[in-house]
């Protein structure tokens, strides 16, 4: 399993750069998310490493060594496309074997591995059917099966989950994950649900119009975003605007001590779980009161306003207030990620 | 509102069929009625004049059959040979003066060829390309390349290119990848092609008329006499045989493609 590396890669599309300025570095064997809302360039990322678009300037290396000039049937990258594409015409055993076929392994080699391989996905006795026989989840899993066969060095998954019904796209993930870690191959997921990268990957690279804003670990990025933006995407968040002075955080809602080196005006960012509605008699907190509560079930939205400003807040359901009931509020300050206030 | 509905469908899918039928049914009477005269109902005598003269030996009627038959094969063959690339590059890639080769590819459709029958002829005769059966099947392409690419086009905007981009990433060069990947994929639309392609070049009159010159006799050259001077009873015995070999024909491609691609009734046609 090659150690994959992305540098400078740029890439237009007539008038749109597409990709701006792509750096990436995927250590082997993990699984990594390239994470973004649509249009970001995360999928034309995704091509540009199997092969099936060439980037304008840049280059992409496995283990060192730049494999641009490689056609894409010699890379051995091999994408798991969203809508699984298993060939209509061949049954469950001969769209697994079909990239063996091509790479013109011996018919008992073939046969091997392609039980191998449905033995792993778990779709033994699937052999004879066809493709529009099977259900979302069991093309899922021949489509991997058939693209794991060749034994690629990188493993590149485009939305894989997006057509499956909520529960079974939940087994399908730690399905993934499970075989991923059995494999231990190197597998770039593509997707654009905060929650599929932040609960299936090792790192997170977090694409925003065509460059990569952060890229690390799942709890770096929800918990130390780098900016705004960033934070914004894994969900709402609260900002309070304020400033940093000699070491203090004045705002209007709260004065505390802080060891943040930023000085002058910030916005801190406070995310609405840590944001807790508390009895109005618990006077040591400040107090507010319910605008607005959305019940879902596990888990309640409220958002509240303090002297002016709207707070939102997840709380868990066993206590519910009313929208306008006045509220003693609970925030754990710990938590705060302060960004400069650019006024905006 | 419902059964209205169905009766007025039922009364439509019926006359539909009825208009089809009845005109084969009167020619399968004709080949037997050795006299109809109007206004009788039915004939007036029966006989198998018409049949016999259809097997019998000097009508040559069985080797023309099966030499027009070869004709529209090689045809059906060639055009499939040119309009499936040229199909898939106009459905699926951009290149300058696309719009103007696709203008042109369909234009047959538009002008007749018989309308410029006459200049093909005179190159034809200057390429010696003119009575010869290479002459006539040359000129048959020219209708049957836009039907093919109308159908075939059809098919490639509807698949896509995302079955060989699948196959391209496992693993498959561009010629394996065509002929594992693209060739069974569209083999429905290449059963819809081959079929209708088959049946222009089969119906061919004046083209082969003309280019053949007499030296290359196909089957309706040799129907149409009995059609034009009312032996109605040897032309309907022409036209059921036409009918029969044309569906027989049809009939075999299909089988044997499906037999091929195994699965050949999957999806999009």
């Amino acid at each position: 399993m090659p150690h994959i590396r992305l540098e400078n890669i740029k890439k237009r599309f007539q008038d749109k750069m597409v990709l701006k300025d792509v750096n990436l570095d995927i250590e082997e064997g993990k699984l990594i998310s390239l994470l973004g809302p649509s249009g970001c360039g995360k999928t034309t990322t995704l091509k540009i490493i199997a092969g099936l678009i060439e980037p304008d300037s840049g280059d992409v290396l496995f283990d060192n060594s730049s494999v641009l000039s490689i056609p894409v049937e010699k890379r051995g990258a091999v994408i798991v496309f969203q809508e699984y594409l298993l060939f209509p015409h061949l049954n469950v055993y001969e769209n697994v074997e079909f990239g063996l076929k091509m790479a013109k392994v011996d018919k008992r080699k073939r046969k091997d591995k392609v039980e191998e391989m449905l033995k792993l996905v778990q779709m033994e006795g699937y052999e004879e059917k066809y493709p529009d026989e099977l259900s979302g989840g069991q093309k899922q899993r021949v489509a991997l099966a058939r693209a794991l066969a060749i034994e690629p060095k990188v493993l590149l998954l485009d939305e894989p989950f997006s057509n499956l019904d909520t529960g079974l796209r939940e087994s399908m993930r730690d399905f993934v994950v499970e075989i991923q870690r059995k494999l231990n191959i190197t597998t770039i997921l593509v997707t654009h649900d905060k929650e599929e990268a932040l609960m299936m990957s090792d790192k997170i690279a977090l694409m925003l119009d065509g460059t990569i804003k952060q890229y690390g670990e799942p709890i770096k990025l929800y918990e130390n975003p780098v900016d705004e933006k960033v934070a914004d995407f894994f969900g709402r968040r609260n900002y309070i605007r304020g400033r940093i002075e000699k070491g203090k955080f004045i705002s209007d809602l709260i004065a505390l001590d802080t060891n943040e080196k930023k000085e002058g005006p910030v916005k801190a960012m406070i995310n609405p779980e840590n944001v807790e509605l508390v009895s109005i008699e618990d006077i040591h907190h400040i107090s507010g009161t319910v605008k607005m509560r959305k019940y879902a079930g596990d888990r309640v939205y409220y958002t509240v306003v303090v002297n002016g400003t709207e707070l939102k807040c997840i709380s868990k359901p066993n206590r519910l207030f009313n929208v306008g009931d006045k509220v003693g509020i609970k925030i754990d300050f710990e938590q705060l990620v302060f960004f400069d206030d650019l006024g905006v | 509102m419902n059964r209205n509905r169905s009766i007025i469908f039922k009364i439509i899918a019926y006359s539909a069929a009825l208009l089809l039928l009845v005109p084969i049914l009167i020619i399968i009477v004709w080949s037997f009625a050795n006299n109809w005269p109007w206004p009788l109902v039915f004939p007036r005598e029966f006989g198998i004049r018409g049949w016999e003269y259809f097997f019998s030996p000097t009508s040559n009627s069985i080797s023309t059959l099966i030499y027009s038959i070869l004709l529209s094969l090689t045809v059906t063959f060639i055009t499939l040979l040119i309009t499936i690339p040229a199909s898939k590059a106009l459905a699926l890639y951009d290149f300058k003066g696309k719009k103007l080769v696709e203008v042109l590819i369909l234009a047959p459709l538009i002008v007749s060829p018989v309308a410029v029958a006459m200049g093909i002829h005179q190159l034809f005769i200057k390429l010696r390309l003119a009575n010869t059966f290479f002459g006539v099947v040359l000129v048959h392409l020219i209708p049957c390349i836009p039907y093919s690419v109308r159908i075939l086009k059809n098919v490639f905007e509807t698949v896509g290119d995302k079955f060989q981009i699948q196959g391209k990433v496992l693993g498959a060069n561009p010629l394996k990848n065509f002929i594992y990947v693209t060739l069974p994929i569209i083999s429905p639309g290449i059963i819809s092609a081959a079929s209708l392609v088959f049946t222009v070049s089969f119906s061919q009159y004046f083209l082969t008329f003309l280019i053949g010159g007499g030296k290359i006799i196909t089957y309706p050259m040799v129907m149409f006499p009995f059609v034009q001077s009312g032996d109605r009873m040897i032309a309907s015995v022409y036209s059921i045989v036409f009918i029969v070999a044309s569906l027989i024909c049809l009939r075999l491609m299909d089988r044997l493609l499906k037999k091929y691609y195994k699965r050949g009734d999957y999806f999009y046609i």
